[in-house]
């Protein structure tokens, strides 16, 4: 996908700004304490206001030239949601399954291997990981569902 | 030594830098005691440092940011058949740097220790504020862009329980952020998968070029040119690793923009030139040392791979800062032993598996960001055992790649995380001692400083930018 510099910045102000006019009205709710004994609210009022007038200012001014920007690709959406996905998987389905899934699912997609011998090359490597880790280097990571 | 290994490692890869690399084997230094974790994390982060220049000479591919200035000269001297002296030299240089840096905090530590127990909670205050307004100087990027990278930095670092009263902040009923975010699932999304995002964007296999064992030994004439260059090297990366930010690669910048005016030949410069290698490969390492210093006497990350290093304290019950020398001298004098010991091995490690390091450019990408993803998935969940910081990372992720895509620094974002809480916490202390006078902020002398310092950075930076800005409009 093709953008541009400043479109993007656009993009990031508009964020920036929901952040700052959520954090202000969620600590308006949180209380406030008094000028000695200030409460746990004060802080991100304070940070959420200011939050939302530099987005404004950053909407208005943006900082940067016109130039186009590349953004993403195949690749980069299919890497990013693999993780998400694994993350979700991750505790749910166990290590081995959830490693090979998302081993199987780049392998598949990024390189020219096949998508079977993607899944055995993930199926391996998910195992070697395992071993390494669980058994050398002692992190315990989520068991196969069938066996809790 | 699995640190310096693990470090050259992530420093020879390209897309890995010291703080993926940090963060990559955090976790998995949580079975150590605190002292054999800190050395190997700090053995990682220098590690990192020596690894970026083989790449850069041999490949023209920065490992890390640090090494674009050695890409220059040193790939030019590569393709002249003389890689081996621009490695030897790059090596010598790192020791030297390394060497001297640790010397310089050893020195310098103790005394400005002692001299930070004496500040109280409005200093601090401005210390803290001096720290983040001096990083957003160093950045480089517009003020306003880090300024919002900043805030929103610190109202990240607002979630979880109020260190004060206890009172839930932002955490919608969900006991995952009682504790705050994960500082390092952030770093590891932030820094780490963005980065391997933004190279998946463009898969190309380098042209790498292997030298001999025997072409690694330098002419006379090489180390002649080379050694003032070290020397100003060192002294160009000691100043600049106080600077918070960037300084490690600024450091190099300034190194060859010296050693190019020093030059009696400068328009040579670019064409492979080996004083163009050893000042800011020596600038890179010498930063390493003395952005040790922020962090442990003031608990102050300079750079985010210190701000993982300070994580790795924290969560190994030490906290950095001026008590650390009286509280935890083994893990301080620890550090530092295993500094000069570790400057050894990689001089020793680096130069003759220069071949086997090079041969791991030869990994597809497309086998090692899978490989990597996967590491890091592993990493960031041994640390809490919660399958929500996976997700917390690839957000990050996302987050990290489009703020680099937009031109945002995410580096004061992170750093002001790290430093949230006690801006707080010292700031409603300073309020409660004064019984809601803000004028306590401004009448010790260091606080004075502090924020006589803020200001004056503040209006420099600003009047920097709109200038800059008016110029271009």
């Amino acid at each position: 996908m093709r953008t541009s510099l400043r479109r993007l910045e656009l993009g990031v102000g508009v964020a920036l700004l929901n952040l700052g006019v959520f954090a202000a009205w969620e600590a308006v709710r949180m209380p406030q304490g008094t000028p000695a004994l200030p409460g746990p609210g004060m802080l991100p009022l304070g940070l959420g206001v200011l939050m939302a007038v530099c987005a404004l200012v950053l909407i208005v001014v943006r900082t940067s030239a016109e130039e186009p920007v590349k953004l993403g690709n195949r690749e980069v959406v299919c890497a990013l949601l693999a993780v998400l996905a694994a993350g979700m998987l991750w505790e749910r389905a166990g290590f081995l399954i959830t490693a090979t899934l998302f081993l199987s699912a780049l392998l598949w997609i990024l390189s020219p291997l096949g998508w079977w011998r993607s899944i055995i090359a993930a199926a391996a490597a998910a195992a070697v990981a395992r071993y390494l880790f669980q058994n050398l280097l002692n992190v315990v990571l989520p068991p196969l569902p069938f066996l809790y | 030594m699995i640190g310096c290994i693990w470090g050259t490692v992530v420093g020879v890869l390209p897309g890995l830098g010291p703080l993926a690399g940090l963060t990559l084997l955090l976790p998995l230094t949580y079975q150590l005691e605190p002292t054999g974790a800190i050395v190997m994390l700090a053995g990682i982060f220098y590690g990192a440092m020596y690894g970026g220049s083989t790449t850069s000479i041999l490949v023209r591919i920065p490992g890390e940011a640090a090494s674009i200035m050695t890409a220059i000269d040193g790939h030019e001297l590569a393709r002249k058949g003389r890689a081996g002296p621009a490695l030897v030299v790059a090596g010598i240089g790192s020791f030297v740097g390394g060497t001297i840096s640790v010397v310089g905090l050893m020195l310098f530590a103790p005394p400005l220790a002692q001299l930070m127990l004496q500040i109280g909670p409005a200093a601090e205050f401005g210390l803290m504020l001096l720290a983040l307004i001096v990083l957003g100087f160093a950045s480089g990027g517009p003020p306003l862009k880090t300024f919002a990278m900043v805030l929103a930095g610190l109202l990240i670092a607002t979630v979880g329980v109020d260190l004060i009263t206890a009172h839930p902040r932002f955490t919608f009923g969900s006991l995952y952020f009682i504790n705050g975010i994960s500082f390092v699932a952030m770093a590891l999304g932030l820094f780490g998968v963005s980065e391997i995002l933004i190279n998946l964007e463009d898969i190309a296999r380098a042209k790498v070029i292997k030298p001999t064992l025997r072409s690694l030994v330098p002419r006379a004439q090489d180390l002649r040119d080379s050694t003032p260059a070290i020397a100003r090297g060192t002294v160009i990366g000691f100043v600049f690793g106080f600077i918070p930010g960037i300084s490690h690669v600024i450091s190099t910048f300034v190194s060859y923009a010296v050693e190019r005016k020093l030059s009696r030949q400068p328009e040579t410069f670019g064409t492979g030139r080996i004083e163009a290698v050893a000042g800011p490969e020596t600038a890179n390492n010498a930063t390493t040392g003395s952005a040790m210093i922020p962090l442990l006497v003031l608990g102050i990350p300079a750079i985010p791979a210190t701000a993982i290093l300070l994580s790795a304290l924290q969560i190994h019950g030490v906290q950095p800062g001026p008590q650390m020398l009286t509280e935890h001298p083994q893990v301080f004098w620890g550090l530092i032993a295993s500094m000069y010991i570790g400057n050894i091995v990689l001089l020793l490690l680096n130069l003759p598996l220069v071949g086997l390091f090079v041969n791991l450019l030869r990994i597809p990408y497309f086998y090692l960001a899978p490989s990597i993803l996967l590491v890091s998935m592993i990493g960031i969940y041994s640390v809490n055992s919660n399958a929500v910081d996976i997700v917390i990372m690839a957000v990050s992720g996302l987050a990290g790649y489009l703020l680099r895509k937009a031109k945002f620094d995410p580096a004061p974002l992170l750093l002001a995380v790290v430093l949230g809480d006690r801006l707080e916490v010292s700031l409603r202390r300073a309020l409660t001692i004064s019984d809601g006078d803000w004028w306590i902020l401004v009448q010790g002398a260091m606080s004075k400083i502090f924020l006589g310092a803020v200001v004056l950075l503040g209006a420099l930076q600003t009047a920097a930018w709109l200038l800059g800005f008016r110029r271009r409009t």
